[in-house]
């Protein structure tokens, strides 16, 4: 016992890099074995100088850095943004959600860091880039070939307070194109916050339309109904003098046709 | 080369004789099998990583299409089953020809699956685990059982009745008819948002989603229901806009 | 995850947030010092090439590899050093060659600083940086391979020796 001397694992073990069970042999042996100890104590007190403070640098380091920085920045102009385009290739965006998620919960834990330091404009920008890339994971999640997943990305509305226009525009899309009933009522449900943009109320009323969903029709009914949209008439009409529009739809539209005409 | 070519037709003619007349077509690849049917469609798990498709009973082939093809909407019979079956990258695409006969087809259980039905026909499915796509368009109900998740399934008018064993926790479930009823079956363990809304039926469950009680199950009053169970957790949205919600405790 | 690591930070760095940055350099800002201030014992000569590691962090930010950030940073922190020594030593472009200085005079280097820094003198340039460089715990012996150019084992055990070598230096001194 006496001759298994552990001096190589010293530094390992001052560091707290050894395993539990390492640690326990390491601790047994030193117990008895004054060599050992003696190491020990030394390597200890050397580890202290070590990691005694040199000198600190002055002011002027940190002045300089920063004037070069700010210079770097009037040279790069503007800063870039990553903005990317949904590939056709679904597993890269798959990948590059995981990405995007990965950074968005990190970004979200770097937030309280960041609050005890004195960089209010890097929190705005980052605050900044996490909504890029929310939107980036949104728009890349609604174009999943998995409806599932475009629903998904479609909820991922709730994250933003002030979506922008490329949120709402995709959103529309949805609602007019995607070819699932359930993506598509997901959408319109999505959009139903929004019903003061124009963007949205001019959606409805294309999709209303031209969408055959029931359940869809009479839930944009309400919805252009509720906001008084004088311009939902005419489809409403076209619905009723439809054969094929279901006749509670018909119902609904004599309802509530005289309030908005 | 021609003989290599014969071996392989002598192989292909003896996988039929011995699947007596059964159509198979291996998977690799392939990310989604999308069915689409005018007839009640049931699909069942088995073990091979490939399509199969039952031939069922017999088809009388007209005397007169004797040497011909059917010929349907959604493309030619190439398997002699009454189904055209095309690959589209990695989708498959598996159109039921025939207007009458439902059929039986065999997918892997981790497959993901669209399936529309276009006319009166029911759609079963049972015992998967990858992703679901259930689309009735009209008359047609849906019975998805066993399934872990993510669904999404929509009805015109048939009820749609979804069973879930444990419910995957990464992508979202929607569950919407327009005129059916929508009965759905968790385990009560289940973390789940739940959004829940109709608007001319009524909601009944024994979850605990505030309500009053009407024969064992709640009808829950108000029509926009949202509710955390089990601590919150995936989302399932269940929608029907005339028929009556049913969320079960399994 | 308590904080974002310093890669994230300099892939976004890299990508064009150059703000983020300051956060690195008030992260890792002393440790480069201190390395160069060990590896040299000239406070103003540790001072100025912390600013080059900087400027060249600025400057190199494209070429980040999404490697480990610190092996990184330290390898730009030792070409800094081997630079100046080229630039300054005439022929010699080697670190096996890199001239050491004894501090005694900075007056405001404590006793035990003094000491350690003399200890470090004795050490050949190789042994003393990889001593450094394993002295921050967050280096990995896998990283400090990396940066050295060796395999973590050999490391491992190099430091070990050096470690024990040092000390026993360091303690005779005083």
């Amino acid at each position: 016992m006496e001759k298994n001397h552990v001096f190589d694992q010293i530094p390992d073990y001052l560091d707290g890099n050894l395993s539990k069970s390492d640690r326990a042999a390491f601790e047994k042996h030193v117990e008895q074995c004054t060599d050992c100890q003696k190491e020990l104590e030394e390597m200890k007190t050397f580890f202290n100088v070590f990691e005694e403070e040199v000198p600190t640098p002055s002011n002027r380091l940190k002045t300089k850095f920063e004037a070069a920085l700010e210079q770097e920045k009037n040279n790069q102009g503007k800063v870039v943004q990553m903005e990317s385009k949904p590939s056709a290739n679904w597993t890269s965006n798959v990948l590059k959600i995981a990405a995007s998620i990965a950074l968005l919960v990190a970004a979200f834990q770097m937030g309280s860091l960041f609050q005890q330091r004195k960089a209010n404009e890097d929190i705005a920008q980052l605050q900044d880039e996490t909504n890029q890339m929310k939107q980036t994971a949104m728009l890349s999640l609604m174009e999943n070939q998995s409806a599932s997943k475009r629903i998904q990305g479609v909820n991922y509305i709730e994250e933003f307070e002030q979506p922008d226009a490329a949120i709402i525009q995709a959103l529309a899309n949805r609602l007019l194109y995607d070819e699932n009933d359930n993506v598509r009522m997901t959408a319109f449900e999505a959009l139903a916050k929004f019903t003061s943009s124009e963007t949205v109320k001019n959606t409805y009323i294309e999709a209303l339309e031209q969408e055959k969903n029931p359940s869809i029709q009479v839930a944009i009914i309400q919805a252009l109904v509720q906001i008084q949209e004088k311009k939902a008439a005419e489809p409403m009409k076209k619905l009723l003098e439809k054969e094929d529009t279901q006749p509670f739809i018909k119902d609904q539209i004599r309802a509530v046709l005289p309030s908005i005409t | 080369m021609r003989k290599f070519t014969f071996i392989l037709m002598a192989l292909f003619v003896a996988t039929i004789a011995k699947a007596q007349n059964d159509y198979t077509k291996s998977l690799n690849g392939i990310q989604w099998v999308k069915i689409e049917s005018k007839t009640d469609i049931v699909i069942k798990t088995h073990s091979s990583n490939e399509l199969l498709i039952k031939s069922g009973p017999e088809i009388k082939t007209p005397e007169r299409a004797k040497g011909l093809k059917l010929v349907g909407e959604g493309g030619t019979d190439n398997t002699n089953v009454g189904f055209s079956v095309v690959q589209d990258g990695n989708t498959l695409i598996v159109y039921n020809l025939r207007k009458s006969k439902g059929a039986e087809i065999h997918l892997p259980a981790s497959q993901n699956i669209a399936v529309k039905s276009t006319w009166n026909g029911d759609i079963e499915i049972d015992g998967f685990s990858g992703e679901i796509e259930a689309d009735a368009q009209l008359n047609g109900g849906i019975k998805i059982h066993n399934v872990n998740g993510p669904v999404t399934a929509n009805s015109l008018n048939g009820q749609l009745e979804v069973v879930f064993g444990k419910v995957k926790q990464d992508s979202p479930i929607s569950l919407y008819s327009t005129n059916g009823a929508v009965d759905v079956s968790l385990p009560s363990n289940t973390p789940a948002n739940l959004a829940l809304s109709t608007l001319n039926g009524n909601v009944y469950t024994d979850f605990e989603v505030k309500a009053e009680d009407k024969d064992g199950l709640k009808s829950v009053l108000g029509r926009n229901i949202k509710a955390s169970i089990n601590g919150g957790g995936v989302k399932i949205s269940m929608k029907s806009t005339n028929g009556n919600m049913y969320l079960r405790k399994k | 995850m308590e904080t974002l690591s310093d890669e994230m930070i300099m892939q976004k760095v890299s990508e064009g947030n150059l703000d983020l940055l300051k956060e690195l350099f008030d992260r890792h800002h002393k440790h480069v010092y201190n390395f160069l201030y060990k590896m040299s014992g000239d406070q103003m000569l540790a001072e100025d090439l912390t600013q080059d590691v900087f400027y060249k962090l600025i400057k190199y930010r494209n070429s980040y590899n999404n490697g480990v950030f610190l092996s990184w940073m330290f390898t730009i922190a030792r070409n800094s050093l081997k630079t100046h020594y080229t630039r300054n030593h005439k022929s010699h472009d080697d670190m096996e060659v890199l001239a050491y200085k004894a501090v005694e005079e900075e007056n405001d280097v404590s006793e035990n600083n003094a000491h350690l820094q003399y200890a470090l003198s004795q050490l050949d340039p190789y042994d003393r940086e990889l001593v450094i460089l394993n002295r921050y715990k967050e280096i990995k012996y896998d990283d400090l391979a990396e940066i050295m150019g060796s395999t973590p084992g050999a490391v491992k055990t190099r430091v070990c020796r050096i470690l024990k070598k040092l000390k026993n230096i360091y303690l005779e001194s005083i």
